[in-house]
């Protein structure tokens, strides 16, 4: 009877051989309880096809972007300062950095060498030039602040257009 | 070209519209199939939305053997069984035997399946989504995914012979449910 019940769904699934086929048409020319059985099949077979999916929540693909930060920063953040303009403020610093120093290659004044000293100690060389403490101080005031800026700038940023693609969406 | 393999393309491009494009598409089948192998909802979409993450990371790895599709519900389906296996949450379900499925005592009817009224598909999936695990997803890949039999085997690591037997059984048990629980309200319906 099982293996009976089986042949319904290999022959819903046209799984049956020719000489199968036959042997199943035969049985249910004489056998209605096994007629009745391959019509309900045929109607569950149906109903099946016509099953729906289930949904999601409606935030669902929003959920998997914010799970997506990679994606986020493609898409969303173009930062204020682009590496070109990175990599020019870094020149910049450098050329800075060369003019605060050409005036003490020319100019002779009284200025404090201490900095001087812990370079040649440290490189074993015997510069003569002496730089103002003044000097280097602006310079490494002037070179933190731009960096600073830049990472700030940067961080601020990322955070507002990600409150507004959250908005967004 | 299908129009999967042109989006993927846009995706490994950098163009992220198109993989907001590929999850639209698939979410709601990739959920259906968490859903059936974890039955809760609220985790099932946790996977789902899993699944899509590490799609999105192994697009790359995507070589096209099989169908976009086969390959994502592959993906869906083992992190579904995984999350499932881990949480302990359907152990009982995934060692048990098919006897929820076999003729109950005709006093002993589901409440669900007394309905005069009651949809034929609404009584299917909710006899699916009573099933085991992967008999749900078998069923669900089969009929809901249009999948065939060799895809399925792919999805599920199982083989042919296997999924052809599971789908005649688990078919059968589901008529023989229906026609005995609904009795002649049933037939009327079918």
């Amino acid at each position: 009877m099982e293996k009976d019940n089986l042949k319904i769904w290999k022959q819903i699934d046209n799984e049956l051989s020719d000489k199968e086929k036959a042997a199943f048409q035969t049985e249910l020319n004489t056998n209605s309880v096994l007629n009745q059985q391959l019509k309900d099949a045929k109607k569950v077979d149906e109903a099946l096809r016509q099953m729906e999916t289930e949904e999601p929540s409606m935030r669902f693909s929003m959920n998997v972007f914010e799970k997506l930060p990679s994606i986020y920063k493609k898409v969303q953040v173009s930062p204020l300062f682009s590496p070109r303009a990175i990599k020019l403020g870094i020149l910049s610093v450098g050329a800075l950095i060369l003019i605060s120093l050409a005036p003490v290659l020319f100019v002779e004044g009284d200025y404090d060498i201490t900095y001087f000293d812990f370079w040649n100690s440290l490189l074993q060389m015997n510069f003569q030039i002496p730089i103002p403490s003044e000097w280097v101080l602006m310079l490494a005031v002037a070179s933190f602040g731009f960096v600073t800026y830049v990472i700030i700038d940067r961080q601020i940023k990322k955070r507002i257009l990600k409150r507004d693609f959250s908005s967004k969406t | 070209m299908t129009e999967d393999i042109l989006l993927i393309r846009q995706v490994l491009q950098g163009n992220q519209i198109a993989f907001r494009q590929l999850v639209e598409r698939y979410q709601s089948y990739v959920f259906t199939i968490t859903f059936r192998v974890l039955k809760n909802r609220e985790i099932a979409e946790e996977v789902a939305q899993d699944v899509f993450i590490k799609v999105y990371r192994m697009l790359g790895t995507y070589q096209q053997k099989s169908k976009f599709s086969t390959w994502l519900y592959t993906i869906a389906y083992r992190a579904a069984l995984d999350e499932a296996r881990k949480k302990k949450i359907y152990t009982d379900s995934l060692e048990a035997d098919d006897s929820y499925l076999q003729l109950k005592d005709k006093t002993g009817k589901s409440p669900a399946f007394n309905t005069v009224q009651a949809d034929l598909k609404g009584i299917l999936t909710n006899a699916i989504q009573k099933m085991k695990p992967i008999d749900g997803s078998i069923i669900t890949l089969f009929y809901l995914h249009e999948k065939s039999v060799q895809e399925i085997a792919e999805i599920t690591g199982l083989s042919i012979s296997n999924i052809k037997t599971k789908l005649h059984r688990l078919r059968e048990q589901l008529r023989i449910r229906l026609v005995s629980d609904l009795q002649t309200e049933v037939k009327d319906l079918i």
